[in-house]
């Protein structure tokens, strides 16, 4: 409901829910940005924000301020050329949650309605000069949006075994200590896929196994999750092609990343065998969040990642 | 790229990560912050982002990734955004501002290394580091210190002053500016560029237009589908089409070790059947697809010259209107409305006057016969007076005659300076063509056009012996092997495709390059200034003198009109004497006014169209000024030729690269001691050379 009503005061243009969706606070960003870039050595502390309070805000991609004030005045085009680009490419009913200015464009960050679920973008080109948006041109990364939809299969078929992690992360969650990213986090600025405030799913090109699920699902959209699963190709699972990327933040903001709780979590995942199979990378971050580019890992991070990955084949 | 797999003695040392992955990785993901253990793709490899540093106090922006083939690791540097509030200006700021105020920046990138190379130490540590812009400065920064590291940079900023050590040559180190990279050409130009440390490649890619300024800078734009190109030209017309951009597309590499050719040659390889097999595919696919793209550019170029040469007519025509119409509306003058054609309004005008004067006539000639029959009382007084201005009037009649047949030849004139003297606008060239510049872009390209499918043939035919030459290779290897273990004798037929000759034809035009149109519209124009004041002036001088004359003899008409009359009513006999026959002076009044009545309106015209005259005169270069650039409009649409420029200049650096490329070849192919070889490699170094020729045929299509 809430994001429904986001979605209509965005496309209703009033200037207050702009600003959550980019225009106003991307601006003020910017000129933060800005100024940062200027005197090139800015502190950096005011980019920084606490997970629980970041929502995407602030979020700014380079050579985007321009691209960013025109996109704002185009928006219910924008969103409209998004929902029919997803729908005739990729047959998929979208959302459309954001649009940031970006080089010689726009993102426009989306989220698909129902299964399989999950998150990309795809881009508009912005003429600068004519301050044009030309939404007929719209287009989207194919491997990125490609690997989105997969990532979403492989949780629609995979259900079960998904269940039992985004368990254990939740309870996890739910004991106070660490948390994950916001939900209007991963709608704004996710993007990455398969996303939840836990993980995102990434797959390599060379990930096989999935692909006469992609086909099936892309010929028939209404395809029986059932039948979906049939069609996987157990044979072609290369553990490797398969990456979930767990990030868990403090939930205090003093806290900085507790080992403690990094070594039970890399030592449970370890152990935990009836999670889905795949590569499995993890960082633990204190409670902050990189505003800009809506990274949590930082250097005092704890990571287990390449080339120490947890494998579960 | 594929070429680095499944070739058995490959230095990877060389190039730790492709050079043209670092350079799209730098100029293009890193500007999209991919988030910690994401996967990107890039030039078909995958590539995973093992680690971030984006929220770094000092303004760092860096990610590390590795290479999912090799398992190479790279840092990856941001650049700054340059498009802000004072574009250019800011990445020049950029620069300068690195020179003192961001030690701490590079301090960072550099700890940023350390830190990643010690933390991947147990896989290799980093392997190689690249950035766009500022990045490309931090990583100049990172490389000087650490000679080990290969670093990559596109249109890199410089590094603060005493950093870089001229005497070294920072082998590690490749910068690639583009051609058309406003911070690296400044640099150049103001003499800092050897604040850059390690070799500089000029790469080709990019559009010279300011408005490309952010892109020619990253060497990326997002654009449809995530393609790099522009669109050129407009939807439907000729010429429209696209023109290719991304940087790295334009890193001319070894064919066998990827190695970037710009600091010469390739390391040696041995010549064997997988290596003439790679250098097969690689022709097969690389280098047809390249000149493919190259010869569509000149397919746009052509079809923009077709296009012009089609609508000759249609061009000369448009132009003929505009000056007829500037020369109609030169003078806000009705009367000169037309004047472009024989029968105008000036002409009819003319005849009006002759009317109107004929009317003056008559009137004096009524005037005559009232004043020699005065009233029988006043005859003793009077002597007989006559008003004489025939004479006048026949020398007014036979000025307007005059000056009508001098508007005439003004006309005349007018329409011999559109229907010929226009044309001969365009006429001129080599070949002394009516269409000059059009004609001889198109007879240039005749030429091209029939080389570019020679070199097409001459590659395809070459492509097929590399291959059979490496299939006899390996065929030939074998059966020697089997006869000598079997010790019969076995004989070999060889089959390889012959050599045929590929003689690429000289082109005798075009040797002005683009500078034929500034030829043609200087050389053209000033004869057309110069024929055309010749051919008008003396007309428009002549009709003025006489419209002088007429206005000086009207002069004397009306004062002899008035004058005799004057004469006879208030010298010859006493005035009141006149009031007694009021009737008589009142018809002497009359008439008088009558005959100057028509005079007066005479007259008024009369100046009208001397002052016509006198402006189009001083108005005429005026006129000339402002119908030049219809002409050059008209001799080649300016944005056409403009356009053919920009496609010729994507095409010559495609041809340049393939250049550089066979350069390679011939060079791995040269001094072996296998005949086969020597064959090829003659055959490869004629290729070479007709990339040569028809390379130096497309660059004169280009403006520079």
């Amino acid at each position: 409901m809430h994001k429904k009503t986001k979605i209509l005061l965005c496309s209703v243009g009033i200037s207050l829910m702009l600003g959550g969706c980019s225009g106003m606070n991307s601006a003020n960003n910017n000129q933060k940005s800005e100024k940062s870039k200027e005197t090139q050595a800015a502190p950096s502390e005011e980019s920084l924000i606490s997970v629980q309070d970041y929502t995407g805000e602030g979020y700014a991609l380079p050579y985007g301020k321009e691209t960013d004030k025109i996109a704002d005045e185009s928006l219910d085009e924008i969103e409209e050329a998004a929902i029919k680009f997803f729908k005739e490419k990729y047959k998929t009913d979208v959302t459309v949650h954001n649009v940031v200015g970006a080089k010689d464009g726009a993102t426009v960050f989306v989220e698909s309605k129902g299964e399989p679920h999950f998150y990309t973008y795809a881009v508009v080109p912005i003429d600068e000069l004519e301050k044009k948006v030309m939404t007929e041109k719209i287009w989207a990364d194919e491997f990125q949006v490609e690997n989105a939809i997969k990532g979403g299969l492989y949780h629609m078929i995979f259900n079960e075994e998904f269940k039992q992690l985004d368990d254990y992360l939740e309870t996890l969650a739910a004991e106070g200590q660490v948390t994950g990213k916001t939900k209007d986090t991963l709608q704004n600025v996710g993007g990455h896929g398969y996303m939840t405030p836990y993980y995102f799913i990434a797959l390599t090109s060379k990930e096989e196994a999935i692909k006469p699920v992609y086909d099936l699902y892309i010929s028939n959209p209404d395809e029986s999750t059932e039948n979906l699963r049939n069609v996987y190709d157990e044979g072609a699972f290369n553990p490797e092609n398969f990456k979930i990327n767990i990030q868990l933040f403090m939930a205090e903001k003093q806290a900085e990343p507790s080992e403690e709780i990094f070594n039970q979590v890399t030592k449970e995942l370890e152990e935990m065998d009836s999670i889905p199979k795949g590569t499995y990378s993890f960082a633990l971050n204190d409670n902050f969040i990189d505003k800009q580019s809506s990274e949590g890992a930082k250097d005092n991070s704890l990571k287990r990642g390449f080339p120490d990955y947890i494998i579960k084949e | 790229m594929d070429t680095l797999k499944g070739s058995p003695n490959i230095n990877t040392d060389i190039a730790a990560n492709n050079d043209k992955d670092l350079v799209e990785l730098a100029g293009l993901h890193a500007y999209t912050y991919p988030l910690f253990e994401s996967v990107l793709q890039v030039n078909n490899t995958d590539y995973t982002v093992i680690d971030t540093r984006y929220e770094d106090p000092t303004g760092l922006d860096a990610m590390t990734v590795v290479n999912m083939e090799t398992e190479e690791i790279s840092i990856i540097y941001v650049g700054t955004d340059a498009s802000g509030k004072y574009g250019n200006k800011d990445i020049l700021t950029d620069a300068q501002l690195l020179s003192d105020l961001t030690p701490a920046q590079l301090a960072a990138a550099r700890s940023y290394y350390t830190e990643m190379n010690q933390k991947f130490n147990q896989v290799g540590g980093v392997k190689s580091i690249a950035g766009n812009s500022l990045g490309g400065g931090l990583v100049g920064a990172v490389a000087v210190e650490n000679p080990e590291v290969n670093a990559v940079t596109l249109n890199p900023a410089l590094l603060p002053e005493g950093m870089v050590d001229p005497n070294q040559t920072y082998d590690n180190i490749t910068n690639y500016f583009s051609s058309y990279d406003v911070l690296t050409q400044t640099l150049i130009a103001l003499d800092l560029h050897g604040r850059i440390p390690g070799k500089q490649y000029e790469i080709f890619n990019g559009i010279p237009e300011f408005s490309k300024l952010a892109t020619n800078h990253t060497g990326y734009l997002r654009n449809e589908d995530g393609t790099q190109f522009y669109v050129i030209g407009e939807v439907g017309k000729p010429g429209y089409g696209k023109i290719y951009v991304d940087a790295d597309a334009h890193i001319v590499s070894s064919i066998w070790t990827g190695v970037p050719l710009y600091g010469g040659h390739s390391e040696r390889i041995e010549i064997n059947k997988e290596n003439l097999d790679l250098l097969a595919s690689s022709l097969q696919n690389h280098v047809t697809e390249r000149l493919n793209l190259a010869h569509e550019y000149l397919g746009n170029s052509v079809a923009i010259v077709d296009d012009e040469a089609n609508r000759y007519y249609e061009r000369l025509s448009r132009l003929q209107k505009i000056f007829e119409e500037m020369f109609e509306n030169l003078i806000s003058e009705p009367l000169f409305m037309g004047i472009t054609s024989i029968s105008n309004r000036l002409t009819a005008e003319i005849d009006h006057l002759v009317s109107l004067l004929n009317v003056a006539e008559s009137h004096a000639k009524s005037l005559n016969y009232i004043l020699n029959s005065p009233p029988a009382e006043l005859l003793e007084h009077i002597f007989r007076t006559n008003v004489s201005v025939e004479s006048i009037f026949n020398e007014i009649r036979s000025f307007l005659y005059d000056l009508k047949a001098d508007v005439q030849d003004l006309s005349k004139s007018l329409i011999r300076i559109i229907s010929n003297k226009i044309p001969e606008l365009f006429e001129g060239g080599k070949e002394l063509w009516y269409d000059a510049v059009v004609s001889e872009l198109k007879a240039h390209y005749g030429i091209v056009n029939n080389n570019r499918d020679k070199l097409l043939s001459h590659i395809s035919e070459y492509q097929k012996q590399v291959q059979d030459v490496a299939a006899n290779f390996h065929d030939r290897d074998l059966s020697l092997g089997q006869s000598i273990r079997s010790k019969s004798s076995h004989s070999n037929s060889i089959s390889v495709q012959g050599t045929n000759t590929y003689k690429l034809e000289d082109s005798p035009y075009m040797e002005l390059r683009m500078k034929i149109k500034e030829f043609q519209m200087d050389t053209a124009y000033t004869a057309f200034t110069r024929s055309t004041h010749a051919l008008l002036l003396p007309l428009l001088h002549k009709a003025w003198v006489i419209t002088l004359n007429i206005e000086n003899a009207l002069e004397l008409l009306s004062s002899t009109i008035k004058g005799a009359t004057k004469f006879a009513l208030d010298y010859t006999i006493p005035g009141k004497l006149f009031g007694l026959f009021s009737d008589f002076d009142d018809k002497i009044r009359n008439s008088v006014n009558n005959a100057l009545e028509p005079l007066d309106e005479f007259a008024g015209t009369i100046e009208g169209i001397r002052k016509g005259l006198d402006r189009l005169m001083a108005e005429y270069p005026t006129l000339l000024e402002n119908f030049r650039p219809y002409v050059e409009t008209a001799i080649f649409n300016n944005s056409g030729y403009y356009n053919v420029h920009l496609y010729n200049l994507a095409s010559i650096a495609i041809l340049r690269e393939m250049e550089m490329l066979f350069d390679d070849v011939v060079y791995q192919l040269g001094h072996h001691k296998a005949e086969a070889i020597e064959a090829l490699c003659e055959v490869s170094k004629k290729v070479k050379g007709n990339m040569g020729i028809l390379y130096e045929q497309v660059d004169r299509g280009t403006i520079n």
